[in-house]
């Protein structure tokens, strides 16, 4: 028998430590009898029923989808099922021996206005893995408050036998009136090829509000004999560590490749960075830091697919998939992870704690500067302030602000043993910089003296560990830059901008411009008007959301409201008091107001606060307006769906909604269209770019182009168009935690591609007045 | 056996099933909250009258899956109604309280060092005295434990065993 390891011992001994006597028999038997009593006396009037469904009906949009999806023929199954199913977490590559069995054809069944489909499912010899789609659910039907957190019952497959398999993980994504599921399941047996979907409540919705026990009857057939598995290659597996040799610590820790495959256009790689034998239960790593080289020294752009697959516990291994977009790649290519993260074990003594004062009554928005040092594990961390939040939803937080050695110390972690809330919760971040912010919450007012102190730490171990992969025949030559995707400004042109200032701006760089400035200690930034030089300023008011009229002589802002300050006397009108208003736009004519109220949809109000109403065609999911077509009588808007942010044109007169296309975006896609309405800037996921890219497309989403590409450290954002549409302002900002630390704007010409950096403007532009 | 969820289902039904349920859980509940009180006669009461809102709630009962977070957040707002009616700041220190009854030398485990990690445990934050008790006393799984701490199940790891291996080195430091 093997003797239990070092942390099962310890277990045993917490559990004797934890140890409580058992119920006495008696109070037991008695307390069983007392409820065996009240069971007679309270037997429910209303036996729950499961209620079976009568008729499965076809959600035409959806049937669409799927027969869009199926007509596609002959082809490499596996990446079409990774597109068609999403990435689905603990998924990895599925096991063909018993044959893989998929969906017949989605199902769809609808009651009380909601539709439940089951879109796609896969069967292999590990998993069932299932697409579901609510749609039709009403805003009064989802929770409001925070403490009614909605229905999250797991749906289940029940067997022709009466077995129910209950799901084993499940991811999603949702809008104001829809939420898709994607359920993973044990495999279904070889010789059951029917099944009943059994969804206790829809997804997210208050208890009672929406129908309850759906049931879909669900038919598989044998994946036809056309379905096309990609094989996995054979690989020269080899593993290593780098540089890392030389650390003693990093010694045992090794990054090895488990898998390839070829997929249309790109490679698939399946890693394992180990640590076994080595006293840690887990390794933070980032797998966004790699970087994959080939062997022209070209660095390949990838995307980490399975990233959330994460520690086994127990294994001390963590797995994760990467994937290129191009098969030209110079073999070999060598990928690299440049460093982990290795949690530290802190004596009590060793905790340096930071003593704070709230007083009585803390204030929303109180600073206090603390401008502490602290030494921890030989490392010194500047504790520079803390700051007080008082939250609507009853939460109370302290947030420090800190700064460490970003190349040895990766993270802390901050607890006030006093905090006597139900729940722990809090959170931090940190920029590439060293900068870090961490967030201890309450849930009741916290008074008096804290004692904060340090309770974990991560400390960096350098690698890198590197792995080198022999591609096979088919790889290409090393990958030829695509010109057409080559950006106008990139990160890196960025910092060369920045690093090299000059005063040369077009002639275009004319007018005023309104700026977002987030360089004041106000919650809120502050709005004022320039020159693209930061000359003659005049300051505005706080608030977020700025518009100008089309002839510059209002601004419409979000502050306690909405509000519509005139520029030229200074009188400011509060239009409507509550405050949920934002992505405000003006009419053409400049008589009236388009804009968001959250979870509600598109409105309209006249420029003098009459007339408020929703927009015709208004729907929940709308959650930005990009801008008002010429004319004045529809507007463009930006819609959550479940294939991302769909970009839609509204009839204001008929409420007919067209949809244009779709952006690869689940934020809204921050879009801004263009003052002829021809063509529009948006935020959509660049390859192998962990932020959001700008692009620009025409309306209809043809020609489409990657004009600023994010990197991992600075993020751009489409800011606003140019009165003649030739430009475009770039808002820049430092990215890598939760301060964000805003960069001056860029100004990018869309026909000659020439970039000029507006240093001296200190915030976002959000308006151009010619 | 019935599964769990049968048995959920088959209580919801006729409420005299509801027994089985009871007996699976009554001696975690139990146990769970006589580590929070440290009062064996405030413990049966409490968990008397988890069971019977329990009872009293589980025709509503929805959530698939996690019957055990369910049952234990019962539990878990007994007794902080309990505290808030007693004025407790925090629960009672667990070695003062233990009776005489619990058997712990007949599983040869009360050893000096279980003492001493006894000692380290009263002086937790009651944050980190929580996740013990789910996980040791209580024996909830991962998954029902972020449920009932609206964290995900990777997060609840790491904070226990993070926690677990900070314990762990204070007492061989102690023994050094």
């Amino acid at each position: 028998m093997n003797s239990p390891t070092a942390s099962t011992r310890f277990e045993i001994e917490l559990r004797a430590a934890l140890a409580t006597p058992n119920m006495r028999p008696e109070f037991r038997q008695q307390l069983r009898q007392q409820l065996h009593a009240a069971a007679q006396q309270n037997a429910p009037t209303k036996p729950l029923r499961w209620r079976r469904s009568l008729r499965a009906a076809f959600s035409v949009a959806l049937a669409l989808l799927v027969l869009a999806v199926l007509a596609l023929g002959p082809q490499r199954v596996l990446a079409q099922v990774l597109d068609w199913l999403g990435y689905v977490p603990g998924v990895g590559f599925v096991q063909t021996e018993g044959g893989l069995r998929v969906l017949e054809a989605p199902v769809s069944i609808e009651r009380e206005g909601i539709t439940l489909t089951a879109q796609q499912g896969l069967i292999d010899d590990q998993s069932t893995r299932l697409s579901i789609l609510f749609v039709g659910i009403r805003p009064e039907q989802i929770p409001t408050m925070e403490d009614s957190p909605g229905c999250f019952a797991q749906p289940s497959l029940r067997l022709p036998d009466g077995r129910e398999l209950a799901a084993e993980g499940a991811g999603g994504s949702s809008g104001h009136t829809w939420w898709q599921l994607e359920i993973t399941f044990p495999t279904i047996p070889m010789d059951v090829m029917e099944v009943t979907l059994v969804v206790p409540c829809v997804h997210g919705t208050l208890e009672g509000s929406a129908p309850e026990d759906w049931q879909l009857d669900l038919r598989f057939v044998l994946a036809p004999a056309d379905f096309e598995v990609l094989p996995v290659l054979p690989l020269p597996l080899e593993s290593g560590v780098g540089e890392a040799e030389a650390n003693q610590q990093a010694a045992g820790m090794q990054l090895a490749v488990e898998r390839l495959l070829e997929l249309d256009g790109g490679y698939l790689f399946q890693l394992r960075f180990s640590w076994t034998g080595l006293p840690y239960e887990y390794i933070q790593l980032d797998q966004h830091s790699m970087s994959l080289v080939d062997a022209a020294g070209l660095s390949i752009p990838f995307e980490v697919v399975y990233d959330d697959i994460g520690a086994v516990i127990g294994s001390q291994s963590e797995v994760w998939t990467v994937r290129t977009q191009t098969r030209q790649i110079a073999t070999p290519v060598n990928l690299s992870l440049p460093r982990v993260s290795l949690p530290q074990t802190l004596e009590e003594a060793e905790r340096p704690v930071i003593e704070l004062d709230l007083g009585d009554k803390p204030q929303d928005g109180q600073v206090w500067p603390l401008d502490q040092t602290i030494q921890v594990l030989g490392q010194s961390i500047l504790v520079e302030q803390a700051s007080f939040r008082a939250r609507g939803d009853g939460s109370y937080w302290i947030n420090l602000e800190m700064r460490k050695d970003p190349d040895i110390v990766a993270s802390v972690s901050f607890s006030d043993a006093d905090n006597q809330s139900q729940y722990g919760f809090g959170g931090g971040g940190g920029s590439g910089d060293g900068h870090i912010t961490q967030s201890i919450g309450y849930d009741y007012l916290p008074q008096g003296a804290r004692q904060l102190q340090l309770a974990a730490m991560d400390l960096v171990l350098q690698g890198p560990w590197e792995v080198s992969v022999d591609l096979p025949d088919s790889a290409g030559s090393a990958a030829e830059e695509d010109e057409s995707l080559a950006a106008c400004i990139t990160q890196e042109s960025y910092m060369r901008l920045a690093a090299e200032p000059t005063d040369e701006l077009p002639v275009v760089a004319s007018g005023r411009v309104l700026v977002q400035d987030f360089s004041t200690t106000a919650l809120l930034p502050r709005f004022y008007l320039a020159g693209l030089d930061d000359s003659d300023r005049q300051d505005i008011d706080i608030g977020s959301w700025g518009a100008l009229s089309p002839d510059g002589r209002y601004l419409a802002y979000a502050h306690d409201g909405l509000r519509v300050v005139d520029l030229e006397s200074g009188q400011s009108s509060l239009l409507i008091t509550e405050d949920s208003s934002y992505a405000m736009a003006w009419s053409p004519d400049g008589s009236r107001l388009a804009f968001i109220r959250g979870g509600q949809g598109l409105f309209l109000i006249n420029a003098n606060g009459s007339e408020l109403k929703r927009a015709p065609g208004s729907s929940p999911d709308m959650i930005g307006v990009a801008g008002w077509l010429p004319g004045g009588q529809r507007v463009v808007v930006a819609s959550i769906a479940p294939e991302g942010t769909r970009v839609q044109t509204v009839d204001l007169g008929s409420g007919l909604v067209m949809d244009n296309f779709v952006i690869d975006n689940r934020k809204g896609g921050f879009a801004r269209l263009s003052p002829d309405g021809a063509r529009i800037a948006f935020s959509e996921h660049a390859f192998g770019v962990p932020t959001y890219s700008v692009f620009v497309a025409n309306l209809d989403g043809t020609e489409k182009r990657l004009l600023a590409e994010s990197g991992s450290e600075i993020a751009f954002m489409a800011g606003v168009w140019s009165p003649d549409g030739q430009w475009l302002i770039l808002n820049a900002t430092e990215v890598g935690g939760i301060s964000a630390i805003t960069r001056p704007p860029a100004l990018a010409g869309l026909v000659s591609c020439h970039v000029y950096l507006l240093d001296r403007i200190a915030g976002e532009i959000v308006g151009w007045l010619p | 056996m019935q599964s769990e969820d049968a048995k959920i289902e088959a209580a919801q039904r006729d409420l005299a099933a509801f027994d089985h349920l009871y007996l699976d859980y009554a001696d975690s509940v139990f146990r769970y909250l006589f580590s929070r009180t440290g009062i064996a006669s405030d413990a049966e009461e409490l968990t008397a009258q988890t069971f019977l809102a329990a009872l009293e709630a589980l025709p509503r009962y929805r959530h698939k899956g996690h019957f055990a977070a369910w049952l234990f957040s019962i539990a878990r707002n007994k007794s902080m109604d309990y505290f808030r009616r007693n004025r407790a700041d925090s629960p009672l220190d667990l070695a003062e309280q233990i009776p005489a009854d619990v058997d712990l030398a007949a599983q040869n485990l009360e050893t000096e060092r279980v003492t001493q990690l006894r000692n380290v445990l009263m002086k937790l934050p009651e944050t980190e005295s929580e996740l013990l008790r789910m996980r040791y006393v209580a024996g909830l799984s991962f998954q029902d434990m972020a449920a009932l701490l609206q964290r995900k199940p990777a997060a609840v790891k790491k904070a226990l065993y993070r926690l677990q291996a900070r314990l762990q080195a204070q007492l061989e430091d102690q023994d050094e």
